[in-house]
Formats: structure tokens, C-alpha cells, sequence
């Protein structure tokens, strides 16, 4: 560590680490749970982040007295001995055992979670959900494909008034969710036909233009899109049942049709579980493209294109495919945003989205399908739960994305490499 | 039809204001072991990337069992049965051994896998005892061996290589080397770019030696091994 040098005796370098830890960590939580807002001003509450601290040290101090003593050592030495075997081997995973115990419980958990919530929360749910949805898009783009894609906001933007706009000309929600598929991969086909030959920081400005540009239209271009004024966006309908108390003309709402009584969470139950079952399937779909030839096209491509293109790929179809790819899974979450909000307006589709959109990629782990969606959820649940501190919600992104690029410079889950042997491992 | 499955006639190439290939003219015959040989700078590797498109010849013409393949894409001469293992390996670093060498598929289709990495594995069985490490974290003699194995997943007619023997050890250079021997007694054509001059010609069927961009003498690889003018130049004089 820091201060310590390596003739101190174990418990005062003990004791100098823990000190250098505990005020790391009074640093990071005094303005975060030291601080209370009240109104225009804040209170000041430096016990609570120095209780942490203390904490934190005492932790740090007991860890590091024990392992420097002969009873840690020993205890250390067992766990590690349990597992090591001598000589070199390449390790196996052994992970993945339990996991087809523990994945249809979550999904169940995840889909009977909406009738246990209340409404808040359930938006809270959903919005997750769709970054979720957002995530795994540009997951694609950004994590396999390496193309860095910074204004992913306009292929949600596509998607979300693809929707809303649709709606006057009689398009309905479930229309509306291939329809916004395939409007937001020509847009991103369009998009990336131009600048599929250029790399890098250039490919990161180009599509931050991109994304500006949708905006701008949707906000100046007043007679199509509303402008800043937004557009009203429908309930979603299910087999042209209606979500509302009563129906519209020649509708039939749901409580009358299934003879329950009327709940008016039953619209955001039904748009979660939707979507919920949408992302399922996205899911299930991104786990295998790794080992897919489109999808170990896409990571070739970043990692080489000359060796790519010298294999007979054509760089600019496996680029273009996964650009339209990402755009679509970005289309189909605009529609559900549209479908939760009931109104879609500029303001949702700013630069902050691409950003927050980017964020969850990189912090979930490029191109690691679990890593994004754990970040999706944090990211866009951990701000609901800290509301109170809203004002710091930026800087503890911050703080956060800082420590990630020192500490896991791959993010939360590195991805693992598809095994394609079978039985003749030796 | 010619006879030759390689006919390079008069190209010329460029890197912008700088000639880097003039005038050159060689052929490779089917099911020999042809090699191209010369000092750094004098354009090997340009020439064999040429077959290639990248730089395009900007004169002259490539043909491939008689067809002009001068002006086609860099992806679609991939497909036409000429694989390569690039200079510098090229191999996908993160991507593990066995997704690399199914990369090395794509111009063919996925129908042989097992088949064909299992004869990979046969000739190179490290790359079989590290079949599921990211290729990234090979050591140089292995990255190369897979950088070959993946060229040949693609079942090609003709294999061209750009220096495999480059910073590897003097005994994994004589077990690739020998490994090429194994590779053409099974069918494929084999065009080598070397610097290693001695190992290349023992190797080669015919040899050609490339001086600042020109083609400067040719003939079988013993008479060139004989050459004094080779001798001086490349071997070290004795």
C-alpha cells in the first residue's frame, strides 16, 4: 500500500492501511450521505459518513491483522488449497451448473414481480426493463461489433414516435412494434452506409451528429412531429381488448371482457409483462449470437478487419448488419417508452440518453449479455432508490465509471468464450 | 486454362507517390512449394497482398487458375480458394483457439468442422491442448501455427504465407517449416514469402528473389541455394 513500508511490523501496517482505506471511504460517502438536502439548502450529517468510515476500517484492520497472522495464513492457504492442483492447466468453467435451476425461477420471479408493486415502482420495473432493452442494442454495436456508436438515442427516438405519430394513421401497439423495427434498422442502415469507413473517435463523432440531427427534426419539424410540444402516444391493446375503465368507441376494456373488477394498474402490468417477455427473448437471442457465425463475424471485425476481409467476409455487410441490428433492438424499446409514457416529446431523446445508454455497456462488460443487463438495472434503479440525492446522481456515475475503468477495465462481467467441444476433451 | 494456378504478369503497385512493386512477373504451379525471397523493404509482402487488392496492382494482372482476380474485391479472392496466413498472424486475439479457426471457415460454410479440427489438432497439438485460451494469450510459435491452421480451415487450393518463421525460435521455425512440407504433400499449393532464405529455398520446389520492388533472379530451390549471388546476399556468404 501507500504508506506502508515493508519493514513495519503487521499491525502497524495494518493499522496505516486501514487508516488510508477509512478516510478513502469518509471521502466517498461525506458528500453523498453527509449532506442532506432541505429544501434550497442542506444539513450536514458528517456522523453518518464517518459511522461508514469507521466501518470500513475496522473491516479493512481485522482482514489484514488476521491474514498477516499464522491462523490467517492458514486459513487462507486452505481455501486456496481446496482447488489448486500442480503444473499448469487451463480452467474449465463449472459455473454455469445451477443455472438452469436458477433461470426459470428469476424468470417467474420477473414475471408475476409487476401484480407485487406499486404503481411507481412498476414504472421504475419497466423503465428498466427498456434499458435493458437499449443495452443489449448497442451491445451489439459498441460491445461486438466495436463500432462506437454514440447517438443510439435516435434509433430509440425512431421507435418511440414510429409509435406515437403511427397511432394517427391507425397504427396500433402491436403494429407498431415490427413496424419501428424495421423503420429504426433502415435508419440505422442509412446512418451506417456512410460511415462504415471510418473508425474510431471519427465513427464516435459522425453518429453523435446522428443523434442530434433526429432530435433537431423531431423538435423544429412542427407539423409532423409536434414539435417540442411532443405527440401523444396510445394505450397499449391486446387482441383489441382496451386497458382503460371504459372503452372508446366499439372497445371493449378488459375488466368487462374477462368479468374482473377494474384495477388501473392493469395497463402497466400488461406493458410490463410484454416487454418483459420481449427482453426474454432478446436475451436469448444475444446469448447465442457469440456462437453464431454473425455474431463471431462482428467480433472479428473489431478485432481485425484485414484479417476479416482476407477470410471472405464483406466488412461492410457484417458491419451494416450489426448497426441495423442494434437500431432495431433500440426501435422496439421506443415503442414501449412511447406505449408507458403516453407521450413522447425531444426532451426524452437527448445526448444524456446516448451517455447513459453507453454507460451501461461499458459498465456491464462489452459485449457480455448479463454484465448489461445488471447494469441496466442498477443504473436505472439505484437512481429511483436515491432519489433524496438526485442532485449527485451525475457524479456518482461519475464516481462510479472512474472506478470501474481502474478496478474492472472490463467491466462488471468479463465475457466468456463459447466452448464448442464435445466429449473429446482429452 | 494455363498451366500455372498463380500466373503474377508485369503488376506494378504503389503506396501512394512510391513504387513499391515494378514490373513483376512470377507464376506458381500447382501442387509446388513456391517461394519469394528478399531483404526488408523489397516488397514481398506488398506483392503477396496485391493477390489480394490491398494495394491494388496498378498495372499488370493476377490470375488465378485463369481467371483475372486483379480487380475483385479483397473479400471475394478469399472465396475463391486462396487463404492466407497474413504478415504479423493477424489471428483474433480475444476471440479462443477454436472460434479463430471457425472464422477460418467462413468462406466455406461450418459443414466440415469437426473434420477439419481435428486434422489441425493432428498437426498442431498445442493448438489442440489450448484449444479454448483466447488466442491472444498464445506464445508466438502457437499464434502462428493457428494462424495457418485457420488459413487451412477454409480448404484452400492455395496457401499463401508471409513470413511464418518472423521472431520465433530457430526449432519452432524448423517444425513449422516442416509442418508446410506435411501441408503440400497433402494437396496445397504453397506460396512463401521469406526473409529466412537458407529454410525457404531447402523447402521450395522454385524460388524467386525480389530486390527493391524487382523480380532479380528465379529457378529451383537448389540452384538458387547454389547461387553465389544468393549465397552472398542472403546467406550469409558460406
Amino acid at each position: 500500500m501507500l504508506f506502508t513500508n515493508p519493514n513495519d511490523p503487521p499491525i502497524l501496517a495494518a493499522l496505516k492501511d486501514s487508516l488510508f482505506v477509512g478516510l478513502i471511504a469518509f471521502l466517498v460517502f461525506a458528500p453523498i450521505s453527509g449532506m442532506v438536502l432541505d429544501g434550497y439548502g442542506f444539513n450536514s450529517h458528517l456522523e453518518r459518513p464517518a459511522i461508514m468510515a469507521a466501518i470500513v476500517f475496522a473491516g479493512r484492520f481485522i482482514y489484514q491483522f488476521l491474514a498477516g497472522t499464522s491462523f490467517g495464513k492458514n486459513l487462507i492457504a486452505k481455501f486456496a488449497a481446496s482447488k489448486a492442483k500442480p503444473g499448469v492447466y487451463v480452467g474449465q468453467s463449472d459455473g454455469l451448473k445451477y443455472l438452469k435451476f436458477i433461470l426459470p425461477v428469476l424468470f417467474i420471479a420477473c414475471l408475476i414481480l409487476p401484480f407485487f408493486l406499486d404503481k411507481y415502482w412498476l414504472s421504475v420495473a419497466t423503465l428498466a426493463m427498456i434499458y435493458v432493452l437499449l443495452g443489449l442494442g448497442l451491445n451489439i454495436v459498441v460491445g461486438l461489433a466495436g463500432l462506437l456508436d454514440l447517438g443510439f438515442v435516435a434509433f430509440y427516438a425512431v421507435g418511440a414516435y414510429t409509435f406515437a405519430l403511427g397511432s394517427q394513421y391507425g397504427i396500433g401497439f402491436w403494429t407498431a412494434i415490427p413496424l419501428a423495427a424495421i423503420l429504426a434498422a433502415m435508419a440505422g442502415g442509412i446512418l451506417g452506409f456512410p460511415v462504415l469507413r471510418m473508425h474510431g473517435d471519427y465513427l464516435a463523432i459522425v453518429t453523435l451528429g446522428f443523434g442530434e440531427i433526429i432530435r433537431l427534426i423531431l423538435n423544429n419539424w412542427m407539423e409532423v412531429t409536434g414539435g417540442p410540444n411532443g405527440a401523444p402516444a396510445p394505450n397499449p391493446t391486446f387482441l383489441g381488448i382496451e386497458f382503460s375503465r371504459t372503452a372508446k368507441e366499439g372497445g371493449v376494456p378488459y375488466h368487462e371482457f374477462f368479468g374482473v373488477t377494474y384495477n388501473p394498474a392493469a395497463e402497466y402490468i400488461f406493458l410490463y409483462i410484454v416487454l418483459f417477455l420481449v427482453v426474454s427473448l432478446m436475451i436469448f437471442f444475444f446469448s447465442r449470437l457469440r456462437s453464431m457465425p454473425m455474431g463471431r463475424a462482428w467480433e472479428a471485425l473489431r478485432e481485425d478487419e484485414i484479417a476479416c476481409r482476407s477470410l471472405g467476409l464483406n466488412h461492410v455487410m457484417v458491419k451494416l448488419s450489426a448497426f441495423m441490428m442494434g437500431a432495431m433492438t433500440g426501435g422496439v424499446a421506443g415503442v414501449f417508452f412511447a406505449a408507458q409514457q403516453g407521450f413522447v416529446n425531444p426532451t426524452s431523446f437527448t445526448f444524456f440518453e446516448s451517455a447513459l445508454i453507453l454507460a451501461i455497456v461499458v459498465l456491464g462488460g462489452m459485449g457480455s449479455v448479463v454484465g448489461v443487463v445488471l447494469a441496466a438495472l442498477v443504473l436505472t434503479i439505484l437512481p429511483e432508490t436515491l432519489r433524496t440525492f438526485a442532485e449527485y446522481r451525475i457524479l456518482i456515475f461519475g464516481i462510479l465509471m472512474v472506478g470501474m475503468m481502474l478496478w474492472k477495465p472490463r467491466g462488471l462481467i468479463r465475457i466468456r468464450r463459447p466452448y464448442f467441444s464435445r466429449g473429446d476433451s482429452k | 486454362m494455363s498451366e500455372y494456378m498463380l500466373e503474377i504478369q508485369n503488376v506494378d503497385a504503389f503506396y501512394g507517390p512510391i513504387q513499391a512493386l515494378r514490373n513483376v512477373s512470377m507464376n506458381v504451379t500447382e501442387g509446388q512449394i513456391v517461394t519469394l525471397i528478399g531483404a526488408n523493404g523489397a516488397g514481398k509482402s506488398t506483392l503477396l497482398m496485391t493477390i489480394f487488392g490491398s494495394p491494388r496492382a496498378a498495372k499488370g494482372t493476377i490470375k488465378f487458375q485463369g481467371k483475372d482476380i486483379t480487380h475483385i474485391p479483397m473479400h471475394e479472392v478469399g472465396r475463391l480458394g486462396i487463404a492466407q496466413a497474413p504478415e504479423g498472424r493477424r489471428i483474433f486475439p480475444s476471440m479462443s483457439v477454436e472460434e479463430n479457426l471457425l472464422m477460418g471457415m467462413m468462406p466455406i460454410g461450418e459443414a466440415h468442422m469437426e473434420e477439419d479440427r481435428a486434422k489441425m489438432f493432428a498437426m498442431f497439438p498445442r493448438l489442440q491442448e489450448r484449444r479454448n485460451q483466447r488466442a491472444g494469450t498464445l506464445s508466438g510459435g502457437e499464434q502462428q501455427m493457428l494462424a495457418i491452421a485457420r488459413a487451412l480451415m477454409s480448404r484452400p487450393k492455395l496457401l499463401l504465407l508471409d513470413e511464418p518463421s518472423l521472431g520465433l525460435a530457430p526449432l519452432i521455425v524448423k517444425q513449422i517449416l516442416n509442418s508446410l512440407k506435411d501441408i503440400a504433400a497433402q494437396g496445397v499449393t504453397i506460396f512463401l514469402v521469406e526473409q529466412n532464405a537458407n529454410h525457404a529455398l531447402r523447402l521450395a520446389d522454385r524460388g524467386y528473389v525480389l530486390v527493391n520492388g524487382e523480380i532479380r533472379l528465379s529457378g529451383t530451390g537448389a540452384e538458387l541455394l547454389a547461387n553465389p549471388e544468393v549465397r552472398d546476399a542472403y546467406l550469409g556468404g558460406h
